[in-house]
């Protein structure tokens, strides 16, 4: 029988509570768990917001940095996935309201000098991988084109695997409005995609 | 379940988990699928959506990135302080605890006696340098007592 959503949650819930608490009595396997997990959710975030080469790389070691010293502060009411992503956010906001980086920094999404995805499966041939490679380029400039309300929420939805529930509480509207802003952004990426 | 229905709950939780192999189909929306040829084009249509977005737009950061956050970590996260309610009760339960094993292992019922152990076992609480296992342990059964 397949588990309950809510029950699926409660239990995804405890994990990330153990994982902070180890995290806080300087577990070196969970701190190394901690990055390893959440990292690259901090990095894309912010290379989707449109930052590049070392800004970057400072604004997300910042995130994991904060979440790190505010984990005692993490109770466990939502997946640590969703409670990095949105302290992610909220960074990348600060970052561009900092009255010396309010100009668009260098190398947008949508730049090919932007390099994307850096791990791929090793199963795959070379070939296969530069198609995928080309593939998720593609897609990931499409995405970046997309209007703002339907690229936050398919951002939050895709990227940071936030549910329904979680990404209407973060940007404040119902959820049937996440669900239409997620159902016109794939309308709208699928038409981009199709025309090129 | 109309197609309405069916669409608006693509999003939902136990659907993405279906996308991903990780639970079977609700029972409803398959059966609906059984029946409407546009329902189950829009199932796989947003289940290959799912695949190359989550795909496409995770990247990963290089191994340097991985060993300067790793660096800049400090050792242990800070501890929150913790309530001062917490802390007067737990000097009060170890305060009792030091009068009974008083009373029960040196046999002592002077006042003068409870006074010193409950002194020694509230000091021992508030001093204590660590939390160690066996302490949370205690504290933790001292919690239904």
């Amino acid at each position: 029988m397949p588990t309950k959503p809510d029950e699926t949650g409660a239990q995804a819930n405890a994990e990330d509570v153990d994982l902070a608490q180890r995290c806080q009595r300087g577990e070196e396997d969970a701190q190394r768990s901690f990055v390893h997990r959440f990292g690259a959710l901090a990095y894309s975030v912010c290379r989707r917001s449109g930052l590049g080469g070392a800004d970057c790389d400072d604004v997300s070691q910042q995130i994991m940095l904060d979440a790190f010293r505010a984990l005692p502060a993490y109770r466990g009411r939502s997946r640590l996935s969703t409670w990095v992503y949105s302290l992610a956010l909220r960074r990348v906001a600060d970052h561009f309201r900092a009255p010396q980086r309010r100009e668009v920094p260098l190398g947008s999404p949508g730049d090919d000098s932007v390099p994307v995805s850096q791990v791929r499966s090793e199963a795959l041939a070379p070939d296969e991988q530069a198609i995928k490679c080309d593939e998720d380029r593609r897609v990931a400039r499409a995405v970046a084109r997309l209007p703002e309300p339907e690229r936050g929420v398919v951002l939050a939805y895709y990227l940071g695997e936030l549910s329904v529930l979680e990404i209407a509480r973060i940007f404040k509207i119902p959820e049937g409005t996440v669900k239409t802003r997620l159902h016109r952004g794939r309308r709208l990426l699928r038409n981009e995609l199709g025309e090129s | 379940m109309t197609c309405n229905h069916f669409l608006d709950r693509l999003y939902d939780d136990p659907v993405r988990a279906a996308f991903r192999g990780e639970s079977a189909v609700p029972p409803d929306m398959a059966s609906h699928m059984l029946d409407c040829r546009s329902c189950q084009a829009a199932y796989h249509a947003a289940a290959d959506d799912d695949r190359l977005l989550t795909r496409a737009l995770r990247e990963v950061p290089s191994p340097a990135w991985h060993g300067a956050v790793l660096k800049r970590l400090p050792l242990r996260s800070p501890v929150l302080r913790r309530p001062w309610i917490a802390t007067i009760n737990e000097s009060l339960a170890w305060g009792v605890l030091a009068i009974a094993a008083s009373n029960v292992l040196l046999n002592e019922h002077s006042a003068i006696g409870y006074v010193v152990a409950f002194s020694t076992g509230s000091a021992a609480a508030l001093l204590r340098p660590t939390r160690t296992k066996p302490v949370l342990l205690l504290r933790r059964s001292l919690r239904w007592v």
